[in-house]
């Protein structure tokens, strides 16, 4: 099992992934739980910490599994549920720990749940959705997805009534003012946690609950549920954790961590896209001013950041000004704009650019919160904006050269998604194998960077203080935590650029780089002068004396 | 090349039998007791001799100067400044002197051009030192014709674990002859290997100005100059100026080891077992004093090592020894063990590694911190309830290994 901490998803890196895209044993074209459990190997030698894996369950597939038909289930092109258990046990004896997706905002309209009470006024399912004999109720709530819906009701001809969804129209919106529902769904959780998975990953959690005249989104009730969710599983279980997905202002979600009794973990939304528009502008202004509309949150919770992940990049949480900005920047064609967001991934976001990207890494791994990589991101893969929806995030994973990839030995015309196949991000050039074999590669930089970050608790744990150096173009903060105190040093820019740093108060102390161990000169009176290269960072400890693990005691006279 | 000051203050003296050669960096709070240490020795022993003192001082900001120009002796001295490179400056080394290599080359230098019989160098924050000291580094060379005098020190047997268990070995395998001390600042030189050393290519190589010691005494081994030991006494440093992080030391000295090694291939490779070398002096055993050691601390840097390093090993260490290191079975903090022969293997591994370049030198050089950590947590373990005797013992089984491993290296070798 992994090292046992209450709080170990605070120095966790995390890494996303879809099942179906990972590695595929029985070649019928879409990967599956053996294939995942083949790869693990992998992602510990990569330096992750906990896998979250994106739906699992038997699903129609047309929210590329968000609509879950059975929760209690493995959609049978992955596997069963023994399968997860051997994937589970698997992941555990390699130190690495498993967060799933679970939908609890709705279900699958084939879910015999909805069957059943679209049947019949009086099955006990009825009461499990909300249902209305008009469309005009609740108005106050936003459409969210803008592209395909309408409206957040939709008339089903079998119960003759409307039926609530905030997605797509085949994902009718659970009803948790029901308490079987509410009791339902934590049976639904004790179930995957008995089964030894380490917490969830919470799908549209601030949709629970409806109320007229209202915004249907973060209303008391719902709070009040989660706090019931987490009360459970602390009573019942030890060291899972929840992690919400709350595409909120970092003020809204805030509230999902309420007296550090709600969620363990929520992803900070607004702070991804403004990485991207600081990196673009070369100004760090984005990114500090969101932090500081950044309120703080319990010791014991912690912000999720991601650079992208399976959905589109989401420009819900920027103004319409950003938004035009990150559109002219990062979206050259319609094809790549879908709802509110950029359906790219990274390495094509950055015009394949190993600076800019190492950069974007850099950012994510040593701003407050825990990591989250996307599968495929280590190694640069690009995307396929020819696919429909957000499909073109999805391709199968590039593990070397051969067919399809290495990712599946079925005849390529079977495989859930093409594999990207274009000169510069197609699996020829970009694949696991030829990096592990490539020490300067991308994936060896990331390996090294998640490598470096475990030398410090202050990553996951430390406070950030920025520094306000004249040239914009450098993004430069302190991590503290206990005696130990990191600076980093990041330039937006694409020009070498001088900076220096008023470090007054770490006089004395001697800025140790944690990639190479170099020692740089100490901090003296006069300002920290430093030069960096085109999108070049600095991991600095600052070291006073020792630092960190307790000396062993033979270190003053090894020689 | 001299400096001019210096070579202009060499020459004004004339000649010398003896040159004591004193590096320094901020080293006022020892450098007068060693200096007194020094004059007492040269009196006492060698009295009517023509000694002069040669101190090269690596810009020392403290009153190190002062304390040389204020020491009650009338020999003749010359003082000199040195310039560490910028990374030593930046970054003292573990010997506590930034350009140490550039400080013994005018040591040399000078001597060689006042055409000394013998040059003695010493550490200035030495605290033990003794007027003995003096006698037992010049005397195998003034009066039994050896050209190389190693010293040994009575010290704790948990302390220089890096040199007993390392590099001692390393280099007793590699060049045949069994030193203690192959790293020490101080050590006895005749004027003979003095004009060689001096008359060498290469001074200006990285292997030459971070590793001069290293490289001296390997000359005086492989081109068959004639090398001793010598009882010291007890070897007590000031700490201030060696307060190097564990792995930037590593790193330094292995750095020195690793390329003199590739360097001297052709030397090495056809020298199988080892000899010990004439010791001078009554022996002392290893210290058993009471000292405040973290072996839990240690066995979890290796098994963090297992854990983040993995992908690192595999591209340095052969599938097998990779197998072996970890079937070691560190699950816990508790005590285990760790082979010689493993040791021994996996050192040239890493040698083997560095001299191909299969990644960033100084990653690979790092990510020998924790097996080194793994390796001394067993020395610790398995002699902790015995005496000097096993300590020793534990010692030269590990330098035997590295010699009957050899084999291997040599398999390997690119």
């Amino acid at each position: 099992m992994p090292p046992v901490g209450s709080l170990w998803y605070k120095d966790a890196v995390f890494y996303e992934l879809p099942v179906k895209a990972f590695f595929d044993t029985n070649a019928d074209g879409i990967g599956d739980l053996a294939g995942l459990t083949e790869k693990l190997d992998y992602l510990r030698d990569l330096g992750v910490d906990c896998l979250w894996v994106l739906p699992m369950y038997p699903s129609p597939l047309r929210d590329d599994g968000y609509d879950i038909a059975d929760f209690y289930g493995i959609h049978p092109d992955y596997g069963s549920v023994a399968d997860f258990e051997r994937f589970l046990d698997a992941a555990h004896r390699r130190g690495l720990r498993v967060i799933a997706d679970l939908v609890v905002n709705h279900t699958s309209d084939r879910h015999p749940w909805f069957q059943e009470a679209r049947r019949s006024p009086s099955s006990p399912y009825r009461g499990y959705y909300v249902w209305s004999e008009t469309d005009e109720r609740y108005r106050g709530a936003r459409i969210i997805f803008t592209d395909s819906e309408k409206s957040n009701w939709t008339w089903d001809p079998v119960a003759q009534a409307y039926y609530w969804h905030r997605f797509f129209s085949h994902q009718p919106d659970l009803n948790y003012d029901n308490p079987d529902v509410r009791k339902a769904m934590l049976d639904v959780m004790r179930f995957w946690l008995d089964r030894g998975l380490d917490g969830f990953r919470c799908d549209a959690v601030p949709y629970l609950f409806e109320r007229e005249g209202t915004s249907c989104e973060n209303l008391p009730e719902t709070h009040a549920y989660l706090r019931e969710l987490r009360r459970t599983i602390d009573q019942e279980y030890t060291s899972r954790i929840l992690l919400a997905e709350a595409n909120q202002w970092p003020e809204d979600v805030r509230h999902y961590f309420g007296d550090g009794d709600e969620f363990h973990m929520a992803f900070h939304f607004p702070l991804m896209p403004r990485i991207y528009m600081a990196v673009r502008s070369e100004d760090r202004g984005p990114i500090t001013d969101i932090f500081t509309h950044t309120p703080p949150i319990p010791a014991a919770c912690q912000w999720g950041l991601f650079l992208r992940n399976h959905d589109e990049l989401t420009l819900e949480m920027v103004t319409d000004e950003e938004r035009d900005y990150m559109y002219y920047a990062y979206a050259p064609g319609p094809q790549t704009k879908l709802n509110l967001g950029i359906r790219r991934r990274l390495a094509p976001l950055m015009d394949n650019d190993r600076r800019r990207i190492e950069l974007l890494q850099s950012l994510l791994f040593t701003l407050p919160g825990s990591p989250i990589i996307y599968y495929g991101d280590e190694i640069g893969m690009g995307d396929d904006v020819r696919l429909g929806d957000r499909n073109g995030v999805r391709t199968p994973m590039q593990w070397s050269g051969d067919r399809n990839g290495g990712f599946s030995t079925a005849d390529p015309s079977r495989l859930y998604a093409p594999v990207i196949t274009d000169p510069v991000y197609g699996y020829a050039a970009v694949n696991v194998e030829a990096q592990t074999r490539a020490p300067g590669s991308l994936l060896g930089t990331m390996k090294r960077l998640l490598a470096a970050r475990k030398t410090s608790p202050a990553f996951g744990h430390g406070t950030i203080e920025f520094l306000r150096p004249r040239n914009r173009k450098v993004l430069a903060y302190l991590r503290r935590y206990g005696h130990e105190t990191l600076l980093i040093v990041n330039n937006l820019s694409g020009a070498p650029q001088p900076v220096e740093l008023d470090l007054a108060q770490c006089r004395g102390a001697t800025p140790i780089e944690l990639l190479g161990q170099t020692h740089f000169p100490a901090v003296r009176e006069l300002p920290y002068f430093l030069s960096l290269g085109p999108y070049a960072f600095y991991w600095f400890r600052l070291a006073e004396g020792r630092v960190g693990e307790a000396p062993y005691g033979i270190e003053g006279t090894p020689i | 090349m001299l400096p001019p000051e210096v070579r202009g203050q060499a020459s004004a003296l004339g000649t010398a039998d003896i040159v004591v050669g004193l590096p320094s960096y901020d080293n006022a709070g020892t450098i007068g007791a060693v200096l007194d240490a020094v004059r007492a020795g040269l009196q006492k022993h060698f009295d009517g001799a023509r000694a002069v003192l040669v101190c090269s001082d690596g810009g020392s900001t403290d009153e190190t100067r002062a304390e040389i120009d204020g020491v009650d002796w009338d020999a003749p001295r010359i003082l000199a400044r040195h310039e560490g490179p910028p990374e030593e400056r930046v970054a003292v080394p573990y010997h506590g002197v930034p350009g140490r290599g550039a400080a013994h080359r005018t040591i040399l230098e000078v001597a060689h051009l006042l055409g000394a019989r013998a040059c003695v160098l010493v550490g200035a924050d030495c605290q033990s030192i003794t007027p003995e000291w003096i006698d037992r580094l010049l005397r195998p060379i003034l009066e039994d014709d050896h050209d190389y005098v190693a010293p040994l020190y009575q010290r704790h047997r948990y302390e220089g674990t890096l040199t007993s268990g390392l590099v001692s070995p390393l280099v007793g395998a590699l060049y045949g002859r069994r030193i203690r001390q192959p790293l020490a600042g101080e050590a006895g030189l005749s004027g003979r290997l003095v004009a060689h050393l001096c008359g060498k290519e290469g001074w200006e190589s990285d292997l030459v100005r971070h590793g001069i010691t290293l490289w001296g005494l390997a000359t005086a081994v492989t081109e068959r100059f004639s090398v001793c030991e010598a009882w010291l006494g007890p070897y007590v440093v000031d700490a201030r100026g060696r307060r190097t992080e564990l792995g930037a030391t590593l790193s330094h000295v292995m750095d020195s080891v690793f390329a003199l090694q590739a360097q001297t291939a052709e030397a090495w490779g056809a020298v199988r077992g080892s000899q010990p070398v004439p010791v001078v002096g009554r022996g002392l055993p290893l210290g058993l004093w009471s000292v405040e050691l973290n072996v839990t601390g240690m066995i979890r840097a290796f098994r963090l090592g297992l854990k983040d390093l993995l992908p690192v090993w595999e591209q340095i260490l052969a599938p097998d020894t990779l197998a072996d290191v970890l079937a070691l079975g560190f699950t816990t903090d508790e005590g285990h063990g760790f082979p010689h022969a493993l040791w021994a293997r996996v050192v040239y591994d890493f040698a083997v590694g560095y001299r191909a370049r299969v990644l960033y030198r100084q990653h690979l050089l790092r990510s020998l911190v924790p097996l080194y950590l793994g390796r001394t947590a067993a020395f610790i373990g398995e002699t902790a309830s015995g005496g000097a005797r096993e300590a020793e013992a534990w010692i030269e089984a590990g330098c035997r290994a590295f010699e009957r491993e050899k084999a291997y290296l040599l398999a390997r070798w690119p």
